[in-house]
């Protein structure tokens, strides 16, 4: 009798826990999913986002500091001349190496590089992640006078 | 009415072949028109059935994870199946080394032949049934013990531990379920008297308490286990989660199917949703009244009586409840270790389908 009730009772636990189960699965059918389709829908990104580099090539003094402060070298300077009238012949970072870490920021005297909020490169070659920022072409290379939005670079001075 | 139109069709391409080679008309050209009729409808019914069946499990488990699933091929995603069959079809067959190459090429279309053949004697509306078998229920379980074979060939020939073991599984968990699932399945025959599935769905003709389901209310204290019955040990004879050993992923990487490439590996994914799909629409004819609505407007006398898309569409709604309940319980339930399979085929589902067998035939004789 102790056995026939035991088999009674895991029968019916089977039939009850396959029930609270479901009571947890199936609402979730109806639910929003949480996916968003990233080429078309972007993340919201938060202000302190670390991304690509925002650079002010006309207050740049190519001083280097921030190319010796990087700790896994990826910022390549040539120029003509120091001071305010050095004239950056080119200004590449690679991606392939950078880490994000902002410390090129902190000791540039004249505050010309800031990181932006934008996080996607992509590239076939490694060479196009390597990106010139003494280009004025570049849509993240700002000249003198130029307002830079608050979308591409948050806390970036004036 | 496939069948019935199909028969002179096969009989006109066979007296057309014969013509076209000046010869007589014989038994030969009959099979080949007979192939090619049947052919033309494995066709209609494979593609919706199988890719339909992999675009809503995917949809579903995707909803259900908080996903969105496929939504990139075609609209909705709806291509997506296509597309992965397309691949499939592109993609290299291999058969590797120390495989016994006949019974290894041969398994999947044994597999995929057994699961389509069940749906030869679905009754899908009033009159549109492939062949109204008299033994037509015996002939479907016959069916699933066939797979078997295909997948025992399956397991044995990929010269493979793992496919071995999922083999083995396979035939422990199928053939036991055979038994409850043949005890179940004798209850509506033993009420309606007869092993014909049109004939059971015709007995259950009329408004919803004419279901056996819940047939006059008191048949509901045999029919209700024996539905359960059915639907659990359908879910264990289609290898559906929670009954997912034979192909267990994480334990046997793909279980029988682990060797198999290509298209071959599609003749072991697609039957899968097709026996899914045949194990509903049989418990739909059995329990639920098969192509009758709940109203009655298909019985005898009806406003319906005898309109294929009407029966049609309530044969649909019934299966695909079925069909999607099974996917929603294949991503509810954790799979269960197989010793647990045996337990509750041995003791839980035999002894509680030979009592629903009692009541039926002891309802039966009453009333």
């Amino acid at each position: 009798m102790k056995a026939l009730a035991l088999w009674v009772n895991r029968v019916w636990m089977g039939l009850k826990t396959t029930w609270i189960g479901l009571t947890i699965t199936v609402p979730y059918i109806f639910r929003r999913p949480y996916t968003l389709q990233y080429p078309e829908e972007v993340p919201e990104i938060p202000p302190t986002e670390r991304g690509l580099h925002v650079f002010e090539i006309d207050k740049c003094i190519a001083c280097d500091q921030c190319a010796k402060i990087c700790p896994v070298d990826c910022i390549t300077i040539e120029a003509e001349g120091k001071g305010k009238t050095a004239r950056i012949r080119t200004f590449e970072i690679d991606y392939s190496k950078c880490l994000f870490c902002a410390l090129c920021c902190e000791p540039c005297p004249t505050e010309c590089i800031h990181m932006g909020p934008q996080f996607d490169l992509v590239g076939y070659t490694r060479d196009e992640v390597i990106i010139d920022y003494a280009d004025r072409e570049n849509p993240r290379c700002f000249s003198e006078g130029e307002k830079i939005p608050y979308e591409i670079a948050p806390f970036a001075r004036k | 009415m496939i069948l019935a139109e199909a028969t002179p069709l096969s009989h006109h391409l066979a007296t057309w072949l014969a013509g076209l080679l000046g010869m007589q008309p014989n038994w030969l050209f009959s099979a080949v028109g007979a192939l090619l009729v049947a052919t033309v409808i494995l066709l209609i019914v494979v593609t919706p059935v199988g890719l339909g069946g992999v675009y809503l499990e995917r949809k579903l488990a995707g909803r259900m994870q908080n996903r969105r699933g496929p939504n990139r091929v075609g609209p909705y995603g709806l291509l997506q199946a296509v597309a992965d069959g397309v691949k499939l079809l592109a993609k290299e067959d291999i058969l590797q080394r120390g495989a016994d190459s006949p019974l290894f090429r041969f398994a999947p279309y044994l597999v995929f032949l057994a699961a389509f053949a069940g749906f030869v004697v679905l009754p899908f509306a009033p009159g549109v049934i492939a062949a109204d078998l008299d033994v037509g229920l015996f002939y479907f379980l016959a069916l699933i013990a066939l797979e078997t074979v295909g997948i025992v060939m399956a397991g044995w020939s990929s010269n493979n531990k793992w496919s071995l073991l999922g083999a083995m599984r396979e035939v422990a968990q199928v053939v036991s379920y055979e038994l409850p699932l043949g005890l179940a399945a004798m209850c509506p025959a033993l009420a309606a008297g007869s092993l014909s599935l049109v004939a059971i769905t015709d007995y259950q003709a009329g408004p919803i308490w004419n279901w056996l389901l819940i047939r006059h209310g008191y048949w509901a204290i045999a029919m209700v286990p024996a539905f359960l019955l059915f639907y659990t040990a359908g879910l264990a004879a289609a290898k559906r989660a929670p009954f997912d050993l034979p192909e267990a992923e994480s334990e046997l990487t793909a279980g029988f199917h682990t060797e198999y490439s290509g298209m071959r590996f599609g003749m072991f994914f697609l039957p899968e949703y097709a026996m899914m799909l045949s194990l509903s629409a049989v418990a739909s004819a059995l329990f639920l009244g098969g192509y009758h609505d709940p109203l009655g407007l298909s019985a005898p006398g009806g406003a319906f009586e005898g309109a294929w898309w009407w029966g049609f569409l309530w044969f649909f709604l019934k299966t695909t409840f079925l069909f999607l309940s099974q996917i929603v319980l294949r991503w509810t339930l954790p799979r269960i270790r197989i010793d647990q399979v045996m337990y509750l085929c041995y003791k839980v589902l035999l002894p509680i389908g030979m009592g629903c067998l009692v009541l039926s035939a002891a309802l039966r004789l009453l009333g």
